[in-house]
């Protein structure tokens, strides 16, 4: 949707409500979402409800998970339970890493019985609690999870047949991870089912997905990769489909970039590590991949295999996004839904009297008591999930102090006031280890090769690093807005902006297919961050 | 958005790429990490421009050679540079040089003679070392007569045209007064990087160091320069000395109108220098700033060369404390 540069909330509400979620970014849906929850008074209308189920929708659909969990939390807190509105809160909970709030919601739907959705909202519903399931046995690992989440989807794929086979191939991976014999029958019964239906209409995507699985599981290695190069190529295929497929094959089909682990999903999880590179220039790496490359040795040359120099992520490259990735944090509420990242940086690097000590950076619309759609800074937590996937249990640090907080201003706007730095600066209660980023002392120059890497934590579970290389498009003459090119990706916000030598140069805040131009008129597709260079400006400034 | 510094730089002598590809290796001799651990101790880390900091290339080699432009490139990468000389000396140079007149036919003389007396350029043991204080034998390369000779013809003859502004006439015909010319390209560099920052510094070599002494010194439309780096010049060679000394005085001096600092990088074996690598005392200080010598190693059998000079620890350190605030 073209953005118009004065867009108020009630119009951004009104194309929400109309089932359309705007190109515009998180803060000003935040203030959307505001004006809908304004709109419901005490007492919602019944007849607003439709509108907020598309709205709701909307917002999943593109991925503003947090936005989507606030208007159905919203009118939760207001009115009746809504089969559809709570189904797609928990959804969007479970994409924000909340499962136990997901879980509690669903098995609420669920108990109430509602006949009017005993056919549709309901089946999804329980679905939803099978895939929590998978995902507790993810993060745990422990054989009851996994039992529990294969006879959920098992109970799934029996209730509505064939079908649904997405069901059954999960249902297929679960019970092949806990050795039971029955998976490999399942495991037929779906591929033939799926190759029928693929033969009349190949116009799913998952049809290849499931496909490509149902082979792996049956050994049909080089029949797993024919459907997996059909299901990247497919034009239907976006990005976080790759992303979820790309999950499964490593934690529940054991597939690995390094060392040994399921021959047939490694192979699988490096074409689409490789095609990910292609195609959207970033790397994805678990808590195993990270080990190995700090580590060095075979294992790391094997991923620099994979990364190789060609798509410019040499192993000396990965060894410095690794030692990054321990001052990277993400930034959560009470009840654990993940919805922003931040890092650490030198206090003195910013503002010379703020000394040795680590400050922590993230966007205002991430942590602020005044903008809207961010946790108030008394609720802030920021988890660091390097240190937590190497502790017992995972630390979480409250704020100690705010020392700094400037508000959003508009996308692409110019500012030579270094206003509007959409940043929140931190002090952290009891950090328990050293870190902080390197700066830079200027911003790169711009050219055909001028490039700057983002690193963050995305959506959906387990410890994930997302490396985005990204061609650097424009610098304003402020030197207070960077533009680069990089998938978005809700829950960045805050992420640190690196430049080629990973020194960090400013802090991602938003982005969209519209942003407009720093020189001149029209738009483009660009993300934008904001430059440390304008923030340290702002602080002298102040002093 | 103006910068806190630009970096001009000023090439030597001799046949060169063409200048994107020029460029191009400079910046890659200057940002390369760790490029030779033998000489400078790990991690010498390479200095990326592209971080922040513009920089402008005084192109003037086609003067004398037009678009015969360097095509064998290797030598440039290549850790000894000993092919580089090879490279130098390839290119049409014209006709050589004819003096007019007593002094300048003393000034070639001279000059010629003092590059032949290089210890470099004869086969002598002499003792190096990679930084102050160490000892180190390494054996200065031996060159053959033919190659020496003609890299002496070539410093005289390119010296000789700039300094004395003749009217050289390049092989296609075209014509320049050299010394005018190299003058005014220099100056447009200078006043186009500042336009851009704050602050200029010049890293210069070889020849490229006696064009900007003479701006910096005797131009006057040339701006003011933050700091200048001469790596590997001829200055300290006093029939130079004579011919960029300001008029009306005896001894050169310390540009101090037009520039605050002036660090000098040379390696003793290096036969572009003459005898006088080091010319700290050679020029007057004013308002207390002189030029500082700091001794680097440019390794291997050809001590002149530039990708060598750019990978030094100790320019490298002291250029990153030219271009910060």
């Amino acid at each position: 949707m073209p953005t118009l540069p004065d867009q108020s909330p009630q119009t951004l509400a009104t194309s929400l409500l109309a089932g359309q979620c705007p190109d515009v970014p998180p803060w000003e849906i935040a203030s959307a979402v505001d004006w809908l929850l304004e709109a419901m008074g005490p007492f919602p209308a019944d007849d607003l409800l439709a509108g907020l189920r598309r709205a709701a929708a909307a917002l999943n659909g593109s991925r503003q998970f947090a936005h989507a969990q606030r208007l159905a939390s919203g009118w939760r807190d207001r009115a009746a339970l809504d089969p559809s509105l709570a189904r797609m809160q928990a959804q969007a909970l479970i994409e924000l890493g909340s499962l136990d709030l997901a879980e509690s919601l669903l098995q609420e739907t669920v108990a109430t019985r509602p006949a009017a959705y005993a056919n549709t909202e309901i089946p999804e519903c329980q679905g939803l609690l099978a895939r929590i399931a998978k995902q507790r046995f993810v993060l745990t690992e422990e054989p009851r999870a996994l039992a529990s989440a294969a006879s959920l989807y098992l109970e799934r794929y029996r209730e509505h047949g064939p079908q649904a086979f997405w069901y059954g191939i999960n249902a297929v991976a679960l019970l092949s991870r806990q050795g039971d014999g029955g998976w490999r029958n399942l495991a037929t019964e779906v591929r033939e089912h799926c190759l029928t239906r693929h033969a009349n209409d190949d116009g799913d995507p998952w049809l290849a997905a499931a496909l490509s699985e149902a082979c792996l599981a049956l050994g049909r290695c080089d029949e797993a990769e024919l459907w997996l190069y059909r299901f990247l190529q497919h034009e239907r295929t976006q990005p976080f489909h790759v992303g979820s497929l790309d999950r499964q094959l490593r934690e529940i089909w054991r597939g690995s970039l390094v060392g040994s682990g399921n021959r047939c999903a490694s192979r699988l999880v490096g074409i689409i590590a490789r095609h990910r590179m292609r195609t959207e220039g970033r790397a994805s790496f678990s808590k195993q991949g990270l080990d190995a490359i700090q580590a060095g040795g075979a294992a790391a040359r094997q991923l620099e295999k994979v990364f190789s120099a060609e798509y410019g992520f040499s192993l000396a490259t990965l060894q410095r996004m690794v030692s990054a990735c321990a001052s990277i944090g993400c930034v959560t509420r009470r009840g654990g839904e993940r919805l922003g990242t931040g890092f650490l940086v030198r206090g003195g690097d910013i503002r010379a009297d703020w000394g040795d000590r680590p400050v922590f950076v993230t966007n205002a619309h991430v942590i602020s008591d005044e903008v809207a759609g961010a946790i108030p800074v008394g609720e802030a937590m920021v988890t660091f999930e390097v240190e937590a996937a190497r502790a017992t249990v995972p630390a979480f640090y409250r704020v100690e102090k705010l020392l700094f907080t400037s508000a959003p201003g508009q996308l692409g706007a110019r500012n030579d006031r270094h206003d509007e730095l959409d940043v929140s600066i931190v002090w952290l209660e009891a950090l328990g280890f050293e870190a902080g980023l390197p700066t830079a002392a200027q911003l790169p120059l711009l050219g055909p090769k001028a490039k700057s890497y983002v690193v963050g934590h995305p959506l959906g579970g387990g410890l994930q690093v997302s490396l985005h290389d990204s061609l650097l498009l424009d610098i304003d003459d402020d030197g207070r807005l960077i533009h680069y090119r990089t998938p978005t990706e809700p829950g960045s916000s805050g992420s640190p902006v690196f430049n080629g030598q990973w020194q960090v140069i400013g802090i991602h805040h938003g982005g969209s297919s519209n942003t407009p131009r720093l020189r001149g008129a029209g738009s483009y597709e660009a993300n934008e961050g904001i430059s440390l260079a304008a923030i340290r400006h702002k602080l002298r400034s102040l002093q | 958005m103006k910068r806190e510094a630009a970096v001009v730089f000023v090439h030597g002598l001799a046949r060169k790429p063409a200048p994107a590809k020029l460029q191009e290796i400079w910046l890659w001799a200057l940002a390369r990490d760790n490029p030779m651990p033998s000489v400078f101790p790990p991690p010498n880390a390479g200095f990326d421009l592209a971080m922040g900091i513009p920089h402008h290339f005084n192109y003037y080699a086609d003067v004398f050679y037009g678009e015969d432009y360097e095509s064998d490139l290797g030598s440039y990468y290549e850790a000894t540079g000993a092919a580089e000389i090879v490279a130098e000396l390839g290119g049409a140079s014209g006709s050589g040089p004819m003096p007019q007149n007593e002094r300048e036919r003393a000034f070639l003389e001279a000059f010629t003679a003092k590059l032949a007396a290089q210890p470099a350029l004869s086969p002598v043991l002499a003792p190096v070392a990679a930084t102050e204080g160490e000892k180190q034998l390494e054996l200065a390369g031996w060159l053959p007569a033919p190659v020496r000779e003609a890299i002496i013809k070539k410093a005289a003859m390119e010296a000789y045209y700039f300094l004395f502004n003749k009217e050289y006439t390049r092989a296609d015909g075209k014509r320049f007064h050299v010394r005018d010319e190299l003058r005014q390209r220099l100056v447009r560099e200078i006043e186009a990087a500042l336009k851009v920052a704050e602050k200029v510094v010049m890293v210069t070599h070889s020849m490229g160091t006696m064009v900007a002494y003479d701006v910096l010194r005797n131009y006057p439309p040339c701006p003011r320069v933050d700091t200048l780096f001469t790596l590997g010049s001829p200055l300290g060679v006093k029939e130079v000395q004579d011919e960029l000394c300001a008029p009306g005085l005896r001894r050169p001096d310390f540009p101090d109108e037009r520039l605050e600092k002036w660090i000098n990088i040379y390696d003793p074996l290096d036969p572009v220098c003459g005898a006088d690598p080091r010319f700290a005392s050679d020029y007057s200080p004013v308002n207390g700033k002189s030029v500082r010598d700091i001794r680097e190693s440019n390794w291997g059998s050809w001590r002149h060369s530039a990708t060598h000079y750019l990978a030094g620890t100790r320019f490298r350190s002291e250029l990153g404390l030219a271009v910060g605030p």
